[in-house]
């Protein structure tokens, strides 16, 4: 299996929390991650940030007044 | 259009309904503009949902529709509003990371500083950041990274390059973690 540099581990990090990572290139990663701490506790940090972004971001509830709004639109088509 | 087809965007729209005021709150930066914008990106849907053949990418499509109408009705009014420039941000050929930040020799006081970091950022703290991203970036996180679209779909939605989504999501995860940084020294929290 092809060993990755650590600057190779970090895009692969960022392309998995994005579900974009092929099998091979998973394996790949995983491989690195097993030898390397710093990457693994990169891994973990760029993963927890994300999760705490999405949690807030999705805080942000839809006024009342929009979806009374809509609703009376959809009532007019 | 028949009953069948207005039951069925009815449901569509309610569905999108919550991903539609969150991009278009990020984008427009006000309540009320927001409202607006999906309100008009509704009509404009409805008008056009014949046209419609895929009624799987009715998320992405209506998305595209809120930012077409963002930039041909709300973004001159915005740009008045944009408080900082990118190259205030970050230098062109600047990266930035917060982990690197909080790993250096200066911070490893405590016991497991980078998880303590993103635990001691409110969600005010959060919001300011993202806000605060230029636009042509701020899209592109909103889309890939908080809403966890695939690639294909942000450029569809964005009418970019596959490739150009790819740099813009790179660049602007590196200044939003530089405006993170920036909030949390502002507050005393690094």
């Amino acid at each position: 299996m092809k060993t990755i540099s650590c600057r190779q581990a970090v895009t692969r990090i960022f392309e998995l929390l994005l579900g974009k990572l092929s099998i091979s290139q998973k394996k790949e990663l995983d491989e690195h991650l097993r030898f390397c701490k710093e990457c693994c506790n990169r891994l973990e940090f760029e993963k927890t940030l994300k999760e705490k972004l999405q949690n807030v971001s999705k805080q942000t509830k839809v006024p009342n007044s929009l979806e009374k709004r809509i609703a009376r639109l959809l009532r007019t088509f | 259009m028949g009953t069948e087809n207005k039951e069925e965007f009815s449901l569509l729209l309610k569905d999108a309904l919550a991903v539609m005021y969150r991009v278009s709150l990020r984008l427009t930066k006000d309540q009320m503009d927001a409202e607006d914008l999906v309100a008009e990106a509704s009509i404009r849907a409805w008008e056009k949902f014949p046209t419609l053949r895929n009624h799987h990418s009715f998320r992405p499509w209506i998305l595209r529709i809120c930012q077409n109408l963002y930039i041909s009705t709300y973004r001159k009014k915005q740009r008045e509003k944009e408080p900082l420039k990118e190259s205030q941000l970050l230098g062109e050929d600047e990266d930035f990371s917060l982990f690197e930040q909080l790993i250096s020799p200066l911070m490893l006081d405590a016991s497991n500083p980078e998880i303590a970091f993103i635990n001691a950022l409110s969600s005010e703290q959060i919001t300011k950041a993202l806000t605060s991203l230029p636009e042509k970036y701020k899209t592109v996180v909103m889309l890939c990274c908080l809403e966890d679209l695939p690639y294909q779909e942000a450029a569809r939605i964005l009418k970019l390059p596959i490739g150009t989504v790819r740099s813009r999501l790179h660049r602007g995860r590196a200044i939003l973690q530089k405006l993170l940084w920036e909030v949390a020294k502002e507050k005393g929290i690094v």
